[in-house]
């Protein structure tokens, strides 16, 4: 154990105070101790049990998978604990199952019946569907997100959310819409407006980060990402229907040809992608470094290329992998933390306190229907 | 419990210790007594005990052990690897939590499969009972959806959907659709069309839309053999067969997505057009087109000899037969159920009318 020398934080920090007493040491916010061997044993059995029991076992494959992530990451010399379990995350998806999807998706199949020869009602339809399911997936994200503040425990302090999930889907609403009418150019102004929403909700015990971001600071790298984004999509259309109206060369089959030039189309949208996560990692770098607790700044070494090549190099782990190796990913992911975010600062953790706001009992249901909880 | 405080050193662990209020690490001490878990502060104050019958695992590692006071946020954090045994032999719910965990998993389980399997086994009864409160009225609309939807689909490959250009060829279907609708009983009017695609089939909509397809046309023989086929299609609309079909697979997928959960909504809107029937639906419909011909007084030859044909070609193809003819009851079964009944009385089409009708598309 690495830990052990760790011990009180009120010592260890008062002992790093008079050593840096004019500029705070930075250290790791981190410590990542995962390991690829019992990552891999648990991600395998989880597999196979998901399969063997047609899906059902999958709430309490992730809640193992979660004990053994968060248990084996060290925040400020202690380790987190996940207390989560399988059946509050069965029974939120039953809820959700019953009280919310089935519903809807009865009232949705009822009126495409009912209308199904009036184009009209069914265009209204289909896009009131679309709001609305828009909407549970914003609600979803804020709720699961409660949901593992709440499950997440350090030096047996526990997180917690509050805030509306009601509002925060409509601001998920709001913002896909604004990003579409103005062809992406909203996305950084809507980013801000949902981070500070989550971050002014967030607490660890009774205390709170503070967030500060700056949208224009996000413009700069936004604009040329969007630029070059776009003009290289512009190419690439007008290269693809160039080529299609050309016929190929001598010798190869028409269909064969049109195939080829569709496949080489999606490898031609890696980069243009790859330029949007160049972006997102500006992003988070602009994110994380404007947030402070208990009078620490949180600092960033985060750069764009960086989370550029984490997040490409993940992807492709997973896509030739089906998925299987998804304890690199993990490992990755977290060591990049480890690598590039830190802590600076003398403050003082004794006063963080257990709060007093209530916990939800079950958990994730919605994000387990639209498949967006991320572990 | 005795033969470990009977060895001669008291066991004692270093660990640090969350009192679950404040987030402090404290360096304690922890003195294992009789009955009780001591936690002992560096100056030697006794800041809690804890009953044995408390301690539940939180979890661990090789040589690192975090346990739990049961019902608290209070926590204990042992750097040793002897410490877990240690404690697992003294605290008798230490395993509880595990405990709960796996049964708490089999009964989730098990129940969930038996509420599948009864749904499953209930889908035929609730199905039945869903086509019987749907009016005849949405049924015709929701039939007017899918025709459009289908034409189009075909309109995207071709310049049109429909042949209904031929004036002969349009008097000769409804001279066959009017001939063999005087010996039907159905609650919908038919609306028979010939859909300009190569394919040898044909399909019931709800509501009594009826497509034939260019390809069925060209590949029967004779007039009988199209109006057994047309038949068999008016039987599906007669029996509500489509809509049967599409109540059962909109219960079907809601099912799926029940168990393995994600993506929700997919399959539930595009249902309309994954329309086939099952071996049992055929079969009716069959007996019913049978039934039908022989009160038009139509040789149930054609009938025969088209599905025949139809078998032949099943047993060559290894592979990649259309849906429509891999769910439908064996050809040959099919055939000689329509042989055993008697020869025809009337030609349903003179021979220009069916020359007619079989190039309506050109």
């Amino acid at each position: 154990m690495s830990d052990t020398d760790i011990v009180n934080p009120q010592v260890t920090d008062s002992v790093t105070d008079t050593h840096t007493s004019m500029v705070p040491q930075t250290r790791p916010l981190i410590k990542n101790h995962t390991q690829l061997g019992p990552m891999f044993k648990i991600v395998l059995t989880n597999l196979a049990l998901t399969i063997l029991t047609l899906g059902i076992y999958r709430f309490w494959g992730k809640t193992r998978l979660r004990q053994y992530l968060w248990g084996h990451v060290e925040v400020m010399g202690d380790r987190l604990e996940y207390t989560g379990t399988g059946k509050e995350l069965f029974l939120g998806f039953l809820f959700v199952f019953i009280v919310i999807l089935m519903p809807f998706f009865t009232v949705i199949v009822v009126l495409q019946v009912t209308f199904a020869d009036n184009q009209t009602v069914m265009g209204l339809v289909e896009t009131v569907q679309t709001f609305v399911i828009l909407f549970l997936i914003g609600a979803a994200i804020f709720r699961a997100r409660r949901y593992r503040l709440t499950r997440t425990h350090w030096r047996g302090i526990y997180g917690n959310q509050t805030g509306s999930a009601m509002a925060y889907g409509l601001m998920i609403v709001g913002c896909y819409f604004l990003t579409a009418f103005s062809l992406g150019l909203a996305w950084p102004w809507c980013s801000v407006k949902l981070k500070s929403y989550e971050m002014k909700h967030t607490w660890l015990g009774d205390q709170q980060p503070e967030f500060s971001p700056q949208t224009k600071k996000l413009y700069g790298p936004f604009l040329i990402a969007w630029f070059f984004g776009l003009l290289y999509f512009a190419a690439l259309i007008a290269g693809f229907f160039s080529l299609v109206n050309i016929t190929g060369p001598e010798g190869v089959e028409e269909a064969a040809f049109i195939l080829m030039l569709v496949f080489g189309f999606y490898l031609g949208m890696i980069p243009g992608t790859a330029i949007f996560l160049w972006y997102r990692g500006k992003a988070y770098n602009h994110f994380v470094s404007s947030t402070k607790f208990i009078n620490h700044d949180v600092t960033s070494a985060i750069t764009g290329a960086g989370f550029m090549g984490l997040t490409v190099g993940n992807m492709l782990i997973m896509l030739f992998s089906l998925g299987l190796a998804a304890p690199f990913v993990y490992r990755r992911y977290l060591n990049f933390v480890e690598n590039r975010v830190g802590l600076s600062g003398d403050g003082d953790f004794s006063i963080l306190m257990q709060s007093e706001i209530g916990k939800p009992t079950r958990g994730e249901g919605l994000a387990d229907a639209f498949d967006v909880g991320a572990i | 419990m005795p033969s470990m405080s009977a060895q001669s050193d008291p066991v004692s662990f270093s660990a640090r210790y969350y009192d679950g209020r404040q987030a402090v690490a404290h360096k304690v001490h922890v003195q294992l007594s009789g009955t009780a878990l001591m936690i002992i502060s560096e100056n030697g104050l006794v800041l809690e005990s804890w009953a044995f019958n408390e301690i539940e695992l939180g979890d661990r590692t090789k040589d690192w052990v975090r346990v739990a006071k049961k019902d608290s946020e209070a926590r204990l954090s042992l750097d040793d690897p002897r410490a877990f045994d240690v404690l697992l032999a003294l605290a008798p719910n230490m395993m509880t939590r595990q405990r709960r965990l796996r049964r708490g998993m089999l009964l989730a389980v098990a129940s969930t499969i038996a509420v599948i399997v009864g749904i499953y086994f209930s889908i035929p009864l609730m199905t039945k009972a869903i086509v019987a409160i749907i009016p005849p009225s949405v049924e015709v609309r929701l039939g007017n959806g899918s025709a459009r939807a289908i034409i189009d689909v075909v309109e995207q490959t071709e310049s049109r959907a429909l042949c209904n250009a031929s004036i002969p060829g349009m008097t000769a279907l409804k001279k066959m659709t009017a001939t063999l609708a005087r010996h039907t009983d159905g609650a919908f009017p038919y609306q028979v069309e010939v859909l300009n695609v190569d394919m040898t089939n044909a399909i019931a909509l709800p509501g009594g839309h009826i497509f034939l397809f260019k390809g069925l046309l060209e590949e029967a023989e004779s007039a009988d053999e199209v109006a057994g086929v047309l038949a068999h299609e008016m039987a599906h609309v007669d029996l509500r067969h489509s809509l049967h079909n599409i109540v059962h697979q909109t219960g079907l997928s809601v099912l799926a997505d029940m168990m393995f959960g994600g993506g929700s909504m997919g399959g539930v809107s595009s249902f309309m057009l994954g329309a086939t029937y099952t071996r049992e639906a055929e079969a009716a419909a069959d007996e019913v087109a049978l039934q039908t011909l022989r009160d038009a007084g139509i040789s149930t030859h054609g009938f025969a000899a088209f599905f025949e044909r139809l078998n032949i070609r099943e047993a060559k193809a290894s592979f990649g037969l259309p849906d429509f003819l891999s769910t439908h009851p064996p050809s040959a079964l099919r055939a000689r159920l329509a042989r055993a009944t008697q020869p025809s009385r009337t030609e349903v089409l003179s021979e220009d009318e069916w020359k007619s009708l079989q190039t309506i598309c050109k």
